[in-house]
Formats: C-alpha cells, structure tokens, sequence
C-alpha cells in the first residue's frame, strides 16, 4: 500500500530536559498528522526530522536515504527537509520574493510557487507588512520551492479564523497532492486531522 | 591650528576601526555561541575597556617591541618598527576599538531569532552560508553602531598611543596628543580649536551610533 521508496520512516528517541520522546511511524505520500497535548514534543519531532535536533538514538530515513542511523547525522541543509515553522520564521530582511527564491531549486521559479500558493500580488511586499494568513502562504511557498523531499507542517492554520483556515487547508491539500511527499503535519485541532491525514500518530501524554 | 594631528587622528581611525570590524565581527560570532573558555575570551576582548591604558600600551610594547618576535619579524618583513611609527599608532587605536565592536556585534548576533537561522538551514544553506545571508544581515544596525563607538574611541586615544608610538611631530603626532602638547606649551588657543573638533567627531559618531540603535528596536 505504502511506496516505500518514497517513504518517511522514523523511529527515534530523544531525551532533554523532562522530555522523554519516543516516536515511531512511516508515513508515505500525503498528510500523517502528528497530535498529542501541548509540550509532548510534537514540534521536536519535527526538529529531529528536520535536523535541527539531534536524536539520543534510532533511525530516520526517507526512502533511502539515510538522514540518521545513531552514529552519522546528515546535516540540515543537505536533507531537503522542507519545514514551515510555526512561528513561520521568514526572513524580515528579505521581501516576500527573496524569501521564497532563498533555497529555490527546480524549473518552477519562485514568481510562479508564490502564484500557486495563491499570492503572487505579494512578491514585493515586507513580511512585516503581511497578514497571518499570506505570511502563511508565502511560508509554505517558501517551503516548497526548495522542491522537498520530505514537508513538515507546524499547527499551519492556528493562527486564522474560520474562513481562512478553510482556504489554505484546500490549497495544502492541492499543492502537496501535486508534489506527491510525504507530509507531517502538527495539529491541535482534530478537524483538521480528519480533513486532510491518511494516518494520525498520537504522542502520548508522559507522567512527569 | 595645524590640522596634521587632526588628518592623522582620521587616517589612524578609518584604519584601526577597519581592522576591529574585520577582526571582531568573527571574533563576536564566535562568542555568540557556547565553547568551554568562552568568559575568559569575552573578559580578556573587554578589558581594554577598563585597563589603564597605560598598563595596556606596555603590554602592547613588550609583545610588539623592537625586541619581540612579532617586532622583530615585522621588522624583517617591512623594513620598519611597530613602534614609534603609523603602524604602531593604529595598533593603539585597534586595542581600544575592538571591545566595543565585539560587544555590540556579539548582543546584535545573540538577539538574531535563532528559528530564523534554522529556517535557513532547512533551505539548503550551511552554516556559513546562513551565517552571512541571515544573521549578518540581521544584525547589521547593532554592529555598525559598535563600530561606530569603536571609531570614537578610536579616534581619541591618548594613554596607549603616546605608550607605544611616542608623540614624534609629523609622524605620530595625533590629536588627542597634539592637545597635550598645545596645553603644556600654553597654547590655549591650539587646546581649544583641536579639543572643539575632537568632541565634535566624537558626539557625531555617537549620534550615529544611536541612531543605529534606535532603528534596530523599532
């Protein structure tokens, strides 16, 4: 059912602090979304994905290729591991289209990844000047025009309201049903699991 | 009012304030991050601020003396002494700049959201790369106010010049140390005019400096 050539697998531990994680799953194309309550490391998770952490132990691979196998980690930068940030972390400096041209690769240009997100009237504008909802776009934009193998969503539709949530729910949807990765995605909301994942991994909650 | 010791002031300013940025942006960075020694580091960047200059030139003469190795290799390599010279002059003038450079750099590095710099890696940049596209760029309005308290600075050293450059007229003859001899002499006229043009640079990089500031925290 899974292809697993361009399957993500995880099976990894990570411990700091007072957090304990353990996290196992293999997601191919589409959305496995990623629930639990707050501080259970669901956004570490994606970190340790991405390579911005590094896991005690366990395997990460995507189809195969090895990101993590307990001794070598392949750096960040050499994943393309597209994370869009919940904070959304784009560039201040940079306007909308430097953000998104930042880590483009492919034949598709920035210009046209901002249009598919659906705002491409954007291009010039600071991130400053934007409204969460494009910010949001423009974040996934970005994400996607670095052509990833592997895309991590973080509570993507948190900060909007009702309407809005709606429309960009189509629009991850349609862009990441085109791309055909597999997609991570880190939610509160269970409607939001039900909408668009083919599978939900629960962290489970760890007595302190 | 000979205008030499002024010119001389600037030259030796522009040079040794070109030199911290070069060396203390690095050396900021650096300290930006963790590393076992990292306090011992910092102290000894920032002691210039509080050593007596007198304590710092001589540290500075017996390390780049005519009879170190250092004096000694430059003096092969350039036919001329660190010392008594231009060379020396600006060597003062680095000493006391370099702390404020790495300490405002180092605060405007620190204050670089640290997501935005993982963003970056996640695109595809190295840590360099992200480095010099993100985190320069981002903290460009606090480095250059330090290299503009770096320059002031610079520009008015007295204690550590007159140590290791001597006070020659014509060839290390600044301004800071022009005034001194203006005063000595009973030159009030020369004292006034070179003092009115010193405070004058210094209050205008100062305002540069805050200017710089502000903007960043708006």
């Amino acid at each position: 059912m899974m292809d697993a050539a361009a399957a993500l697998v995880v099976d990894i531990a990570y411990r700091r602090g007072d957090l304990a994680l353990e996290v196992a799953f293999a997601a191919g194309p589409g959305f496995t979304a990623l629930v639990g309550p707050s501080g259970v490391g669901k956004s570490t998770t994606l970190a340790l994905i991405a390579g911005l952490l590094r896991p005690s132990r366990g395997v990460i691979r995507c189809g195969d290729q090895v990101f993590f196998d307990g001794q070598r980690s392949v750096p960040p930068e050499q994943r393309r591991v597209g994370l869009v940030f919940q904070s959304l972390a784009l560039f201040p400096h940079l306007d909308v289209l430097g953000n998104v041209a930042y880590g483009a690769r492919g034949a598709v240009t920035p210009a046209e990844w901002l249009a598919r997100c659906e705002v491409g009237r954007l291009a010039r504008r600071r991130p400053a000047t934007l409204s969460g909802g494009e910010a949001q776009r423009v974040a996934l934009a970005r994400a996607l025009a670095m052509e990833p193998r592997v895309l991590l969503l973080d509570e993507p539709f948190s900060a909007l309201d009702a309407d809005l949530r709606h429309g960009l729910r189509e629009t991850v949807r349609r862009l990441v049903g085109e791309a055909g990765i597999p997609t991570v995605l880190v939610t509160h909301d269970a409607a939001d699991a039900a909408a668009l994942a083919t599978q939900t991994i629960r962290l489970p909650d760890r007595p302190r | 009012m000979e205008l030499g010791p002024i010119v001389l002031s600037f030259v030796v300013a522009l040079v040794a304030t070109l030199l911290a940025f070069v060396v203390g942006v690095p050396l900021a960075a650096l300290l930006a991050r963790r590393f076992p020694g990292r306090m011992v580091v910092d102290a000894l960047v920032t002691a210039p601020m509080v050593l007596p200059p007198t304590v710092l030139g001589y540290y500075v003469l017996v390390s780049l003396g005519r009879d170190s190795p250092i004096g000694q290799a430059w003096q092969a390599v350039t036919g001329s002494t660190i010392v008594f010279t231009f060379t020396g002059l600006v060597v003062a003038a680095f000493v006391g700049a370099l702390p404020f450079v790495v300490r405002a750099a180092r605060a405007a590095i620190e204050d670089v959201d640290e997501r935005l710099v993982q963003a970056a890696r996640t695109l595809g940049a190295t840590r360099s790369r992200a480095f010099y596209s993100v985190t320069l760029p981002l903290a460009r309005r606090g480095i250059g106010a330090g290299v503009s308290l770096g320059f002031a600075k610079a520009l008015g050293d007295f204690g550590v010049t007159l140590m290791i450059s001597g006070n020659i007229s014509g060839r290390t003859k600044t301004g800071a140390l022009a005034i001194f001899d203006a005063v000595l002499a009973g030159d009030g006229a020369t004292a006034n005019g070179l003092a009115l043009v010193m405070t004058a640079s210094a209050v205008v990089a100062l305002v540069f400096a805050n200017r710089l500031v502000e903007r960043r925290a708006r």
